[in-house]
């Protein structure tokens, strides 16, 4: 006959869709009940929101976006403030992907863009922004742009010839850029623009990244290589949170928030009986209590 | 074998090389242009490596359905919508509304939905894994979960204290370890570098 497990070794080898219920409690809570959790902004996201709003009218900025659908609901909200707010400030912008994936979702946060412009703002294809769509990517393809924009490619996303847009009249190389904006996603890349735009022109760069991303970027973040970075969801809403736009980050932040502290509370459990065991010291269950 | 498949590729990855390295620290006249030149190949075939890519994952697929090897009927699938994608991308435009319909139905529901499950797999086995087992994974687990936790908006809202103890960490030993672990990559790819350039490693080639 089978040995009875007691409590304590049911929690601890706790069937993995019981963890699962519980997760999906945690993560539907603030859906029925917002809980209004303050933002704190973390360093690192206010000197790349600082960086952003102090870049003067009339700045290049190239931005590249290295997300896909998978890692987009992380950095949606940052890259489109970003770009709403350089525009807002009369900055031309360059953009150009590194993921083949990347395009629709770039034409979708454009239309997120358009429609949030303050009254009686337009942009104009062309003379405030140009979009050449995907590029390989590689660090040669980034060092190649660097080197020669209109080298590497000669036509934009939609066919139209680089050379007939006015914005590109006086963008030849990298250094004719004042900043570059890398979306990394969670792909890695961001050393492609360090070391062939950054360390080899000064650029000023910014990043946005994935929350998986940040412990590597942190290294060039405290050495002033990188401006300022927004990470994940929560960088996300600390954008929305000292930009004052509205967007997406701070309601994820919630479930995101609960589930973590569920994850918590969940190993703490685990380890707690653990490492009593280990020790030898078996806890005791006494009307209905673990003592 | 031929000296040009034992030799030439090393002699075009040496030259290459060679150019670029160089343009950086001489200006000679043609030198920078030839640089650029050598980067755009580069850029060029790190594009045509996408397409190989999918040549390989049809061959792969096709393959599995001819000789209806197990789950060969997702293959299926792959190849039916591999095929709608390229098909509408050709037909209408890479920027149609058409081509963006299938991306936004079906391909970014499915990646999203695929990295949300993510969530809940790495709960699981963080639950049954995440064990204190010696010193060195003790400290793992407890540095761990006070970065993990300490990130979230709802950790200040318990006390501003796991705020900064994550902030700390991030700043501080988390720093100080990945930058030794970035020198010693660095210094890595550059022996690595040095040795594919003259030829000792020539695992990229193909060969032992």
């Amino acid at each position: 006959m089978a040995e009875k497990k007691s409590l304590i070794d049911k929690i601890q080898d706790l069937d993995p869709k019981i963890i699962y219920a519980i997760l999906l409690v945690s993560l539907l809570i603030p859906y029925v009940r917002p809980l209004g959790l303050p933002i704190p902004i973390s360093p690192e996201t206010r000197a790349y929101w600082d960086y952003i709003t102090h870049m003067p009218p009339g700045s290049v900025v190239a931005v590249q976006l290295a997300s896909d659908p998978s890692t987009i609901p992380q950095t949606r909200s940052s890259h489109q403030i970003t770009i709403l707010r350089l525009f807002e400030q009369d900055c031309k912008v360059f953009f150009f992907t590194l993921r083949d994936d990347a395009p629709p979702l770039h034409e979708e946060m454009m239309k997120w863009v358009e429609a949030h412009l303050s009254a009686g703002k337009t942009i104009t294809y062309g003379v405030n922004y140009v979009n050449i769509g995907y590029v390989a990517d590689a660090e040669a393809t980034i060092a190649s742009l660097v080197a020669d924009v209109k080298g590497l490619v000669e036509q934009d996303a939609y066919g139209n010839s680089l050379s007939s847009l006015p914005m590109m009249a006086d963008i030849n190389t990298g250094a004719d850029f004042d900043l570059v904006v890398w979306n990394d996603g969670s792909r890695g890349i961001y050393m492609y623009a360090l070391r062939q735009w950054r360390e080899k022109l000064g650029t000023p760069l910014v990043i946005i990244a994935a929350t998986i991303n940040k412990p590597g970027i942190m290294n060039y973040i405290q050495s002033g290589q990188v401006a300022g970075g927004a990470f994940g969801v929560d960088g996300g809403a600390q954008i929305e949170t000292i930009s004052g736009y509205l967007g997406d980050a701070k309601k994820a932040t919630e479930p995101g928030s609960l589930s973590a502290l569920t994850l918590t509370i969940l190993l703490l459990v685990s380890n707690t009986i653990y490492i009593s065991k280990r020790f030898g010291k078996q806890p005791e269950i006494k009307g209905g209590e673990v003592k | 074998m031929a000296l040009y498949k034992t030799q030439g590729p090393i002699v075009v990855a040496f030259l290459s090389a060679l150019i670029v390295i160089v343009s950086n620290f001489v200006d000679a006249p043609g030198l920078g242009q030839l640089s650029t030149d050598v980067k755009s190949f580069g850029a060029i075939i790190a594009g045509f490596a996408l397409f190989v890519g999918l040549l390989g994952i049809m061959q792969s697929h096709v393959n599995n359905v001819t000789k209806r090897k197990p789950l060969w009927q997702y293959s299926v699938l792959l190849v039916a919508v591999l095929v709608l994608f390229i098909a509408v991308g050709l037909a209408y435009g890479a920027n149609s509304t058409q081509f963006l319909w299938i991306y936004d139905t079906i391909y970014g529901p499915l990646t999203a939905t695929t990295y949300s499950l993510l969530a809940f797999w790495v709960c699981s086995a963080a639950y049954r894994a995440f064990k204190p087992r010696n010193l060195e994974s003790g400290i793992l687990v407890f540095t761990g979960l006070l970065t993990f936790f300490g990130i979230q908006p709802i950790a200040s809202v318990i006390s501003p204290i796991f705020y900064n103890i994550q902030s700390f960490i991030m700043s501080v030993p988390n720093i100080a370890g990945s930058r030794g672990i970035v020198i010693g990559i660095g210094l890595g790819v550059i022996g690595f570098g040095l040795r594919v350039l003259l030829g000792w490693d020539r695992s990229w080639m193909g060969a032992d």
